[in-house]
């Protein structure tokens, strides 16, 4: 401190922080987007009905340039795992490739199920499940996770002292 | 609050998609919750998971209240045309209220009709999905 004014030094030093931290930010959203999504498909397989396990194996979750679940292992019992492994495949390709490959303007997540019958076993409100099981699994993995998913972003585009 | 299946049926009621409750073979029969085996041609609405948050003022609530509809019928066609009458019936409905407590800012309807597998007496089944979004008033 100088006479009556105050001089803080290292000013520019944190503003230089500052600056690169505001930088990171719209990265960071993405990879805020991307945990409340992982949080979201966790949700949505412990609601899904089980039987082989193959639906709840067949969640995936995606961004423009990854996924998580590429290459998940389906039961035989019924004959399907060709099947399912190859339109996971192709279903988590297409994903990826309808978000938005500008990661920092517009990033985006999806969060869905490949085999072929999820929808039926999603819409079907009349099916009889387990306990703790149901159909709508994924809309109210959503609908229930949204406070993470918002959580998770925070988190990570929350200004850190240690960066 | 009513489940906004209750609301919706009234509103469906009111446009003569079907009658409430009915057994009545010569008509199409609106149910919540459960769809019953008799009559055959059903209307069945069913509460699915929705948002709620609270307004601005931090006191009431606001809700992105989801339903899901689903039409049963022996022919395929008739129950298609009976699940895109209830769509044409609830899209877009515009602002309405219903006592005590709830104004309804709009219903959308947010998909085409999506055929499920027959049912084991091999009746046509098709659903569709909205959301009302609504409030609670003072």
């Amino acid at each position: 401190m100088i006479g009556k004014g105050i001089r803080v030094e290292g000013l520019e030093e944190v503003l230089g922080t500052l600056k690169n931290q505001v930088r990171l930010i719209p990265f960071r959203t993405l990879t805020g987007m991307i945990a409340g999504g992982l949080t979201i498909q966790r949700r949505a397989q412990n609601l899904v009905p089980r039987d082989l396990g193959n639906l709840r194996a067949s969640a995936f979750t995606t961004w423009s340039k990854g996924a998580k679940n590429t290459a998940p292992s389906f039961s035989n019992d019924h004959g399907d795992a060709s099947k399912l492994n190859k339109e996971h495949t192709q279903a988590v390709a297409e994903s990826k490739a309808s978000l938005s490959t500008n990661e920092i303007l517009h990033p985006e997540v999806e969060v869905g199920f490949s085999a072929f019958y999820a929808l039926f076993v999603h819409e079907d409100m009349e099916a009889k499940h387990l306990n703790g099981k149901q159909a709508k699994f994924l809309q109210q993995a959503v609908s229930q996770g949204m406070p993470d998913v918002i959580k998770a972003i925070e988190t990570e585009t929350i200004i850190k002292e240690s960066d | 609050m009513n489940p906004v299946t209750v609301d919706i049926k009234d509103l469906l009621v009111e446009k003569s998609i079907g009658e409430w409750g009915t057994i009545k073979e010569s008509v199409w029969g609106i149910f919540i919750g459960k769809e019953p085996d008799n009559p055959t041609n059903t209307i069945t609405l069913y509460d699915t998971p929705g948002v709620v948050g609270k307004q601005f003022d931090n006191k009431r609530h606001f809700f992105h209240s989801a339903f899901q509809i689903r039409v049963r019928s022996i022919d395929y066609l008739d129950s298609y045309a009976k699940a895109q009458a209830c769509i044409k019936a609830l899209d877009r409905y515009g602002k309405f209220q219903v006592e005590p407590n709830t104004s309804y800012d709009n219903i959308i309807m947010e998909d085409e009709p999506l055929a499920l597998p027959e049912d084991s007496q091999g009746r046509t089944i098709f659903v569709t999905n909205g959301i009302a979004y609504r409030r609670e008033i003072a």
